[in-house]
C-alpha cells in the first residue's frame, strides 16, 4: 500500500517515512502541495498525509486541486498540522481525520488502517 | 421672583402669565444651550446669550436674518426638511448635524426644533434648541480609533499566537517522531525506559506550549467558544482514559460515574481542556488516593461535572483565589505548574455561560464542579467563533 506524505519539515518527514516503511507501507514524500500533486498524478496512492502550512502550495490549495480532479478526489486525506486551530480546519479540508503535531505515531498508524 | 401672597394666583390671571413669561425668559437667558426662534420661512426672531457664545453672532447682528447663514452649503436641505415637519406641527428631536459659526468654524450640534403657535393655535414659527456636541463627537471618534487599534492588536496577537504555535510544535513533532524511531530500534534494550521518559517529556512540553499559547490568546482578547453538538460523557471518558496512566503512576485510579450520554452545544476542545486540567490537578494533589468523576444532568437545561480527589483539599479562604492567573493552591515549589490551569478553565466555562468552583464536601480532599447550560437556550452567551 502506497502513502503520499506531504510535509515541508524535513526531520519530521524523514522519521515518519521510516516509521511507515517499517509498517510495510511504500512512502513517497513531497515537500509542498505542487510536488505532491505531480506525484499524485503519477502514482496510485491509498492515503495522503497532509501538512497545511507549506511554501509554494499549501495544504488548502493542494486539497482544492485534488478535489477538482475526479481521478484524485476520492483518495482519503489525513491532516497532520502544527496549527493550533486544527480541529476547525478538518471540516474545511474535508479530511478523514486531523492530528495536531506533535501526534502519537501509533494513533496515526491506526487512523491509516481505518481510513485507507 | 415669586411673590408669595396669601391668595393663590389664578394661573390664567395676567399676573400669573407675566410671572410665567418672566420665568421662561430667565431660563432662556441663562440656558447653556443655544435657544433660537424663527419664522416658518426661516427668519431668525430671537437669539439667546448661549446662541451668541456658540455661533459668535450677537442678537442685534442676526435677528431678522435667515437661519441658513448658519448652515454649511451641503446641509441646506436639512432646513427645508426640518421646517416642513414643523409646519405639520411635528417636533424634531436630537437631530445631529453641522453648523457654521461667524468665524467659519464647523460645529457639531444636536438640534431639537418644535413648532411655535399663536393664541389661536396656528403654527407661526419654530423654536430651536442647539447643543454643542463637538466634545462628544471628538470623544466618539477617539473611541472608534481606540477600538480599531484594539481590534488590530487582537489580530496581530492572533497571528503571533498562530505563528508561534506552528513554529514551536513543528520541532516538537520532529523530536517525537525521531524518538519513536529510536524507541522501536531499541525496544527491549536498557535504553528503552529512557526513551519512554523522553517521549513523556516531549508530551509535557507540547502541553505547556499549548497552555502558554492559550493564555496568550485568552489573556488579551478573551476566549471565544466554537460551539457544536457534542457528547460530554464521551469527552469525559476520553479524557479520563488519557489521564489514567498518569494517575496509575501516582498511585491513584479515576472512577467515572455518568449516564450513557449527555449531548449539548459546547466547544469540545475547550471543555476537554477544562476536564483535563481538573483531572491533572486531582492526580497532582491527590496522589495515592482514589479520584472520582461524575457527570449528571442537573436541570432540564444544565449539566454538572464534578472531580473529587482525596488529597490536600482547598482551604475555604483559597477557593476564589486559585482561579486567578498565576495563583496556586500551595505556595511552595513541591508541586509543578504555571498556576494557569484553573484560570483557563474558568475563562472557558464562563464563555459557555456556566460556572466552575470548589464545592463544600465532608472529609479530606477537594471537589471541583463545573456547571454548564446545554446550550441553544437563552442566557447561553457566545456565538460560533472567529
Amino acid at each position: 500500500m502506497r502513502i503520499l506524505l506531504v510535509d515541508d519539515d524535513g526531520p519530521s518527514a524523514e522519521a515518519l517515512r521510516e516509521i511507515l516503511e517499517r509498517e510495510g507501507y511504500a512512502v513517497t514524500t513531497a515537500e509542498n502541495g505542487r510536488v505532491a500533486l505531480e506525484a499524485l498524478r503519477a502514482n496510485g496512492f491509498s492515503v495522503i498525509l497532509l501538512d497545511i502550512m507549506m511554501p509554494v502550495m499549501n495544504g488548502y490549495e493542494f486539497r482544492e486541486a485534488q478535489l477538482r480532479d475526479p481521478k484524485l478526489a476520492s483518495i482519503p486525506v489525513i491532516v497532520l498540522t502544527a496549527d493550533g486551530k486544527a480541529r476547525l480546519k478538518a471540516a474545511q479540508l474535508k479530511a478523514k481525520h486531523i492530528f495536531q503535531k506533535p501526534f502519537s505515531p501509533p494513533e496515526l498508524l491506526r487512523a491509516i488502517v481505518e481510513y485507507s | 421672583m415669586i411673590d408669595k401672597t396669601s391668595e393663590p394666583l389664578d394661573e390664567n390671571s395676567p399676573q400669573a402669565l407675566i410671572l410665567r413669561a418672566h420665568r421662561s425668559e430667565a431660563i432662556v437667558e441663562s440656558s447653556d444651550d443655544a435657544i433660537i426662534s424663527k419664522t416658518l420661512t426661516g427668519i431668525i426672531t430671537s437669539w439667546n446669550p448661549a446662541a451668541e457664545r456658540l455661533f459668535g453672532y450677537t442678537a442685534a447682528e442676526i435677528i431678522g436674518r435667515p437661519i441658513s447663514i448658519l448652515m454649511p452649503p451641503e446641509r441646506h436641505d436639512d432646513m427645508e426638511s426640518i421646517l416642513n415637519r414643523v409646519r405639520k406641527g411635528e417636533r424634531v428631536d436630537h437631530f445631529e448635524t453641522v453648523r457654521i459659526s461667524k468665524a467659519g468654524r464647523r460645529i457639531a450640534v444636536s438640534l431639537s426644533v418644535s413648532p411655535v403657535k399663536d393664541a389661536e393655535g396656528r403654527i407661526v414659527g419654530a423654536a430651536k434648541i442647539a447643543r454643542d456636541i463637538s466634545a462628544r463627537k471628538t470623544a466618539e471618534a477617539e473611541r472608534e480609533r481606540l477600538l480599531l487599534e484594539a481590534q488590530q492588536g487582537m489580530r496581530l496577537r492572533d497571528v503571533f499566537v498562530s505563528v508561534a504555535g506552528h513554529e514551536l510544535r513543528t520541532p516538537l513533532n520532529a523530536l517525537k517522531l525521531q524518538l519513536y524511531v529510536l524507541q522501536q530500534s531499541l525496544a527491549g534494550s536498557a535504553h528503552a525506559e529512557r526513551l519512554d521518559k523522553a517521549q513523556r517529556e516531549v508530551d509535557r512540553l507540547a502541553a505547556l506550549t499549548n497552555r502558554l499559547l492559550d493564555v496568550a490568546r485568552i489573556a488579551a482578547g478573551g476566549f471565544t467558544a466554537e460551539l457544536a453538538d457534542m457528547d460530554l460523557v464521551d469527552l469525559v471518558h476520553t479524557a479520563v482514559a488519557r489521564m489514567q496512566p498518569d494517575a496509575a503512576m501516582a498511585g491513584s485510579h479515576i472512577a467515572v460515574s455518568a449516564p450513557l450520554s449527555l449531548v449539548g452545544h459546547w466547544d469540545r476542545a475547550a471543555l476537554d481542556q477544562v476536564v483535563t486540567n481538573l483531572l491533572s490537578n486531582a492526580v497532582k494533589f491527590g496522589r495515592g488516593h482514589p479520584i472520582g468523576v461524575t457527570v449528571e444532568r442537573q436541570t432540564a437545561s444544565g449539566v454538572r461535572v464534578t472531580v473529587r480527589d482525596h488529597g490536600l483539599g482547598v482551604e475555604p479562604g483559597d477557593r476564589e483565589r486559585i482561579f486567578e492567573q498565576f495563583e496556586r493552591g500551595v505556595s511552595d515549589r513541591s508541586f509543578g505548574g504555571l498556576g494557569l490551569g484553573l484560570w483557563i478553565a474558568r475563562q472557558i466555562v464562563s464563555a459557555h455561560g456556566g460556572r466552575i468552583g470548589v464545592a463544600d464536601v465532608a472529609g479530606p480532599g477537594a471537589e471541583f464542579f463545573v456547571e454548564l447550560p446545554t446550550g441553544k437556550e437563552a442566557g447561553f452567551a457566545n456565538s460560533p467563533g472567529r
